[in-house]
């Protein structure tokens, strides 16, 4: 350790330095990383290419934005047979990233779980056991619900709280997409 | 400080002071991330950049930083090291970003990050203070994949073997079995076990530290009462 004592200007002095050498350090770092995120994201294409990819609405040969945000329709050929959607929801942990896929009557055609932070083991079974999911095709909005409450969704043993809020999520998600076709 | 050889600190940091096992230090991440041998090897090499860059840049400051303000000093240093290895793997290792979640960024207040800067890497010469963040990383990673191996072994009854490894050009994590030379090895190794979920939990995380620490325990009080007896005391 220095034995000699600094002088407040001297401490002050170093200090910025010491910032200004990790602000230097870090902006490198930031620029790199950033490009490499852009990469991935024009990989990944935009939310009408995931929806696709992802095959919420099996049939869909391609999305359209369907004018707002959230929403995409989806495509047959050229026939409209439903609606595809990616959003944010609550999770039990924290947000909970969904991707929806619904009929022209707003029934459910499929679910995924894009990304999720839920307790390992227990609550990330919502995006691990792909039976929860498939539970929720053919499914229409009066019976989003976890059976515990009259729905026709079986939460996960042991993780109801993260089922309950991927089954409020969805029911969410479609209520936007109903909001913004109509 | 007496003067030792770099591979003696080396092993120091991994037995003499092993960061989990002997100084109980950074249970915080161990509890959380040790849920699978996959998520523990992250960690470990997110520990070990973040470890190894303050050890050297504090060692190299250390007649510059002023006594007054060294813990802010220390924080700066790891800040911007943790801070660039959570942009490296966000952009990089994006599965492992997600897994590792919060603990990554949490490596920033990680007791033993700071502790090995106040303790060894401001008082010594940069040589030591590598070899000192290389025994002590090797130790916490020691710590988290045993106890990431034991809980994903016990709480899910299988066993994922993942290395870093570049496959078709993508830097990730992939199956032991998929990179050439370990094809015999099984992905996952299946146990016939009940799988007891409790020990992908904290409280299973909990039990798992307090069963090593026994053996750990036990295994330095035998070597004890051996030397005690060769110094001739009646035990």
């Amino acid at each position: 350790m220095a034995e000699t004592k600094d002088s407040t200007v001297m401490i002050l002095v170093k200090l910025t330095l010491i910032a200004a050498v990790a602000a230097v350090v870090l902006t490198a770092t930031y620029g790199v990383t950033q490009e490499q995120l852009a990469k991935l994201a024009e990989a990944a294409g935009g939310p009408d290419k995931q929806l696709l990819k992802m095959g919420v609405v099996p049939d869909a040969t391609k999305f359209k934005s369907a004018g707002g945000e959230l929403c995409y329709e989806a495509y047959d050929g050229s026939d409209l047979i439903g609606y595809g959607a990616m959003a944010e929801v609550q999770g039990m942990q924290d947000i909970i990233t969904l991707a929806v896929g619904v009929d022209t009557d707003f029934v459910v055609t499929g679910v995924v779980v894009v990304s999720q932070k839920e307790t390992p083991g227990i609550g990330d079974l919502i995006k691990k056991d792909e039976g929860f999911v498939a539970q929720f095709a053919g499914v229409g909005l009066d019976g989003l619900k976890l059976s515990d409450d009259g729905g026709e969704i079986d939460g996960i043993s042991g993780a109801t709280i993260s089922s309950g809020y991927v089954t409020a999520g969805v029911v969410e998600i479609i209520g936007k997409m109903q909001q913004e076709v109509s | 400080m007496a003067k030792k050889s770099f591979v003696g600190e080396i092993i120091r940091g991994i037995i003499k002071d092993n960061p989990v096992f002997v100084l109980v230090l950074g249970l915080c991440p161990v509890l959380a991330v040790s849920t699978s041998f996959a998520n523990a090897l992250g960690m470990a090499m997110a520990f070990t950049f973040v470890m190894l860059g303050s050890n050297i840049f504090v060692s190299l400051l250390r007649k510059q930083i002023p006594p007054g303000v060294r813990i802010p000093i220390f924080i700066l240093i790891i800040c911007t090291f943790v801070t660039m290895i959570d942009m490296i793997l966000e952009a990089f290792l994006p599965p492992m970003y997600e897994a590792l979640g919060i603990f990554v960024p949490l490596i920033v207040v990680n007791c033993i990050v700071i502790g090995r800067a106040e303790a060894f890497a401001n008082r010594n010469p940069v040589l030591p203070s590598i070899a000192d963040g290389i025994g002590i990383s090797i130790g916490f990673a020691a710590a988290l994949m045993l106890l990431g191996t034991i809980r994903e072994i016990l709480g899910t009854g299988a066993l994922k073997l993942m290395m870093l490894w570049s496959k078709d050009g993508e830097l990730g994590f992939y199956p032991l079995s998929d990179i050439p030379g370990f094809s015999f090895v099984p992905n996952p190794i299946e146990f016939s076990i009940e799988p007891a979920t409790v020990m992908v939990t904290p409280p299973g995380a909990f039990l798992t530290i307090a069963a090593l620490m026994l053996l750990f325990k036990i295994m330095s009080d035998r070597k004890r009462m051996k030397q005690l007896k060769k110094e001739g005391y009646e035990i």
